[in-house]
C-alpha cells in the first residue's frame, strides 16, 4: 500500500496530580503509557477503547495540543515535537480535528462564515474577502450545506449541521490528515449514518487520512481499515478491521467485540461481561494491565508485561499484546447463528 | 464579529425598563444639573438658612441657606462621575487580571492572591485607608474605590475564564494555530461578557453607596463641592429641625441603587439564567 503519512513511536504521556498551594507532585496518571502506530497515506486507522484508556490524549498529542512526556510524532518524515512555530504554523494547515461534540465546538458568538473562515484568514491562505466569502460557500456545499446558512449563528442549527459546520472549518486549509475524536458518538444514530458516509466522501475526494477514535466498535467497523484497540494507555491489539473482528487475539478485543450490539433478534451469542471496573491509571495493575479482569490470565500475566507483538496465526500485521494469544482460542466477533 | 449579548431572549424585561427608567432619572440630573437646578449651589443666604420645603426652595434650604434641591442635582454629577470613572476602571483592569489569571495557569496563583489579599480588608475600610494615605478628593476616591472593586471583577471573570477556556471551540482556535492574545481576546472575552457586564451594574450601585459613605464621613468629596454623602452629613445636625436636608439626597442615593441592582439582577437573568439566585 501508501507509504506512512503518520508514524507515532513510544508516545508516553503522564500527567502530573498536585496537591496543595506549591503544586507538589503527589503522582502520575498516565494516560497514554507506550503507543506505536503508523497510519498510511489514505488510510482510515480506527483506535477504539472504553473512556478514559487514552485515545483522546493520544489525538490531542498529534495535534500538538499538549506535549509529550517522551515518544515522537513524525508527520511525513518530521517529528512534530521538534518544530519551531513557523514550521508549526504550517504543520497546523496539514493536520486537523473533527470535535465530538458539535454543541461546544463552535464559538456560540461568531457567524458560520466567521468560524469556516477563521483558518483560511489565519493562515492567509486568500487575500480578499471576496475569495473567502466564495471558499466558505463552497465549503458548506461540500459538507452538504446551503451557503445561504453562512450568516446564521451555531445555535440555529441542530447537531448534525453543526458538526458538518465543524468539519467545513477542518477542511477550510485543505489538511492531509484529519483527527476524528468520536465525531458522532454525539449524534443520533439516524443522522451518525450521514456524517459517516459524508467523511467517506470527503476521504476519497480530497484524499484525507483519518485517525478514527471511537468506543463504538461497529461504527469504527464501517469507516476503518485498520483497527488498534487500546486499553489504560497502550495498544493492546491491531489488525485490519475484517481480521479482528474474525479472529481477535487479545481477550479484550474478545469482550469488546462481544458487546457489539447485533440488530438482528434471532441471532445469539455469548456475551463477555468484564467483571470489576477500569483499574486507575494513576496505578495500573502490574505486569499485564488487563489481568485483573482477564478470565485467561495466567502467573506470567502478573508479573510480566507482554509487548506488542506479530501473531503466526492470522493475516500479516496482526499484532496483539498477549502472553497467551497464540495458544487462547477466541470468540470471534461475528455472532454465532442459532436457527 | 457582531457583539451579541445573549442568545435566546426576546426583548427586554420590563423589570429592566422600570430599573432603567429610575438610573436615567439620575443620570439625566447629571448631564443637565445646570438647566434643571432652580439655584446656585454654592450660594449661601443667612436670611433663608433651614427653610422648609416650599415654591422657592422646592427641597428646603441648608444650614447656610442654599437650596438643597440644587446641591442634590449637582451632587448627582459627582455620584455619576466617581460611578461610571470606578466602573470603567475596574472592569477594564479587573477584566484583564481575570482573563489573564484563567488563561494563564501559572499566573494564577500570583495575580489571585494579590486579589484576594485586597478582598481581606473590609471594602470600606480600605478606601478609607488608600484615601487616608492620598487625600479626600474626588479623583482619589475614584481610584481608591476603583482599587476595592477590582478584584470582584477580576474574580467573576476569571471564574468564567476558567469554564470557558475548556470549551472545545478554544480548542479549535488551537487547533487552527491562533496565538494565546487572539485565543483571549476572540475566543474568550466575548464568552465571558455578559457576567462582566452585570458585574459593571453591580460596582456602579455599590460605588454610589460607597462614595456617599466617604463623603458623608468626611473623606471623600470635600466641601463645599456637593455629592450626596456631604449633603447628608451636612443635614445630620439638623436631623429633628430639617429633615428635608437628610431625607431628600438619601432618597436620591436610594433610587439610583435601587434602580441600578434592579437593572443588574434583571441583565443576569436575561444573559444568563444559570447565575440566578448568587450574587
Amino acid at each position: 500500500m501508501n507509504r506512512n503519512l503518520l508514524e507515532i513511536e513510544n508516545l508516553r504521556k503522564y500527567f502530573p496530580m498536585t496537591a496543595g498551594v506549591f503544586r507538589r507532585k503527589v503522582g502520575e496518571v498516565k494516560a497514554v503509557e507506550r503507543v506505536s502506530l503508523s497510519i498510511k497515506q489514505g488510510e482510515t486507522l480506527g483506535l477504539v477503547g472504553e473512556s478514559g484508556c487514552g485515545k483522546t490524549t493520544t489525538g490531542r498529542l498529534i495535534l500538538r495540543l499538549i506535549e509529550p512526556t517522551a515518544g515522537k510524532i513524525f508527520f511525513e518524515g518530521k517529528n512534530i515535537f521538534e518544530l519551531n512555530s513557523h514550521d508549526m504554523r504550517k504543520l497546523r494547515r496539514e493536520i486537523q480535528i473533527i470535535f465530538q461534540d458539535p454543541f461546544s465546538s463552535l464559538h456560540p458568538r461568531m457567524r458560520v462564515h466567521d468560524i469556516i473562515g477563521e483558518p483560511i484568514r489565519f493562515h492567509r491562505m486568500m487575500d480578499s474577502t471576496q475569495k473567502i466569502n466564495r471558499r466558505v460557500d463552497e465549503l458548506l456545499e461540500v459538507v452538504g450545506l446551503s451557503p445561504a446558512y453562512r450568516n446564521r449563528y451555531p445555535h440555529e442549527f441542530s447537531g448534525g449541521q453543526r458538526q458538518r459546520i465543524g468539519i467545513a472549518r477542518g477542511l477550510a486549509v485543505n489538511p492531509k490528515f484529519i483527527v476524528c475524536d468520536e465525531p458522532v458518538s454525539a449524534l443520533d444514530v439516524s443522522i451518525q449514518a450521514q456524517v459517516l458516509n459524508l467523511m467517506e466522501d470527503l476521504q476519497e475526494q480530497f484524499n484525507l487520512t483519518y485517525l478514527f477514535i471511537a468506543h463504538d466498535l461497529s461504527v469504527v467497523r464501517h469507516t476503518s481499515m485498520r483497527i488498534a484497540v487500546m486499553y489504560l494507555g497502550n495498544i493492546v491489539e491491531i489488525a485490519d478491521s475484517d481480521e479482528l473482528f474474525e479472529r481477535p487475539m487479545h481477550p479484550y478485543s474478545e469482550a469488546l467485540l462481544s458487546a457489539v450490539p447485533i440488530p438482528d433478534p434471532t441471532v445469539e451469542r455469548r456475551q463477555i461481561l468484564l467483571e470489576g471496573d477500569v483499574p486507575s491509571p494513576a496505578n495500573p495493575p502490574s505486569g499485564c494491565h488487563f489481568h485483573p479482569r482477564c478470565k485467561y490470565a495466567v502467573d506470567r500475566c502478573r508479573s510480566e508485561i507482554p509487548p506488542l507483538r506479530a501473531m503466526k496465526k492470522g493475516i500479516e500485521g496482526h499484532q496483539a499484546a498477549c502472553h497467551r494469544a497464540d495458544e487462547l482460542e477466541l470468540q470471534s466477533g461475528k455472532p454465532l447463528e442459532v436457527v | 464579529m457582531r457583539l451579541r449579548l445573549g442568545e435566546k431572549y426576546s426583548g427586554l424585561s420590563s423589570r429592566i425598563v422600570v430599573g432603567l427608567l429610575l438610573t436615567m432619572i439620575m443620570v439625566i440630573m447629571a448631564i443637565a444639573a445646570p438647566l434643571i437646578a432652580t439655584h446656585d449651589p454654592y450660594q449661601t443666604d443667612v436670611r433663608s438658612r433651614l427653610m422648609s420645603p416650599g415654591s422657592e426652595h422646592l427641597l428646603g434650604t441648608d444650614e447656610y441657606g442654599r437650596d438643597v434641591f440644587s446641591r442634590a442635582v449637582y451632587g448627582a454629577r459627582v455620584s455619576i462621575a466617581v460611578g461610571l470613572g470606578v466602573v470603567i476602571i475596574s472592569t477594564v483592569f479587573g477584566g484583564l487580571i481575570g482573563l489573564f489569571a484563567g488563561y494563564f495557569r501559572k499566573l494564577d496563583n500570583v495575580l489571585m492572591r494579590i486579589m484576594d489579599a485586597l478582598m481581606a480588608f473590609p471594602s470600606i475600610l480600605l478606601a478609607i485607608a488608600i484615601i487616608a494615605a492620598i487625600g479626600p478628593k474626588t479623583t482619589n476616591v475614584m481610584i481608591a474605590l476603583a482599587i476595592v472593586y477590582t478584584p470582584r471583577t477580576a474574580r467573576v471573570v476569571r471564574g468564567q475564564v476558567l469554564s470557558v477556556r475548556e470549551e472545545a471551540y478554544v480548542e479549535s482556535a488551537r487547533v487552527i494555530g491562533l496565538g494565546n492574545m487572539r485565543i483571549i481576546f476572540r475566543y474568550i472575552l466575548p464568552n465571558v461578557l455578559a457576567p462582566l457586564i452585570v458585574q459593571a451594574t453591580f460596582i456602579l450601585a455599590l460605588t454610589i453607596i460607597a462614595e456617599a459613605g466617604l463623603s458623608y464621613i468626611g473623606a471623600g468629596t470635600p466641601p463645599p463641592t456637593p455629592s450626596w454623602g456631604n449633603i447628608l452629613a451636612d443635614g445630620r445636625p439638623h436631623m429633628y429641625r430639617a429633615p428635608w436636608m437628610t431625607i431628600f439626597p438619601g432618597l436620591f442615593i436610594m433610587i439610583s441603587v435601587l434602580g441600578l441592582n434592579v437593572v443588574g439582577d434583571g441583565l443576569r437573568d436575561m444573559l444568563d439564567p444559570r447565575l440566578r439566585g448568587s450574587e
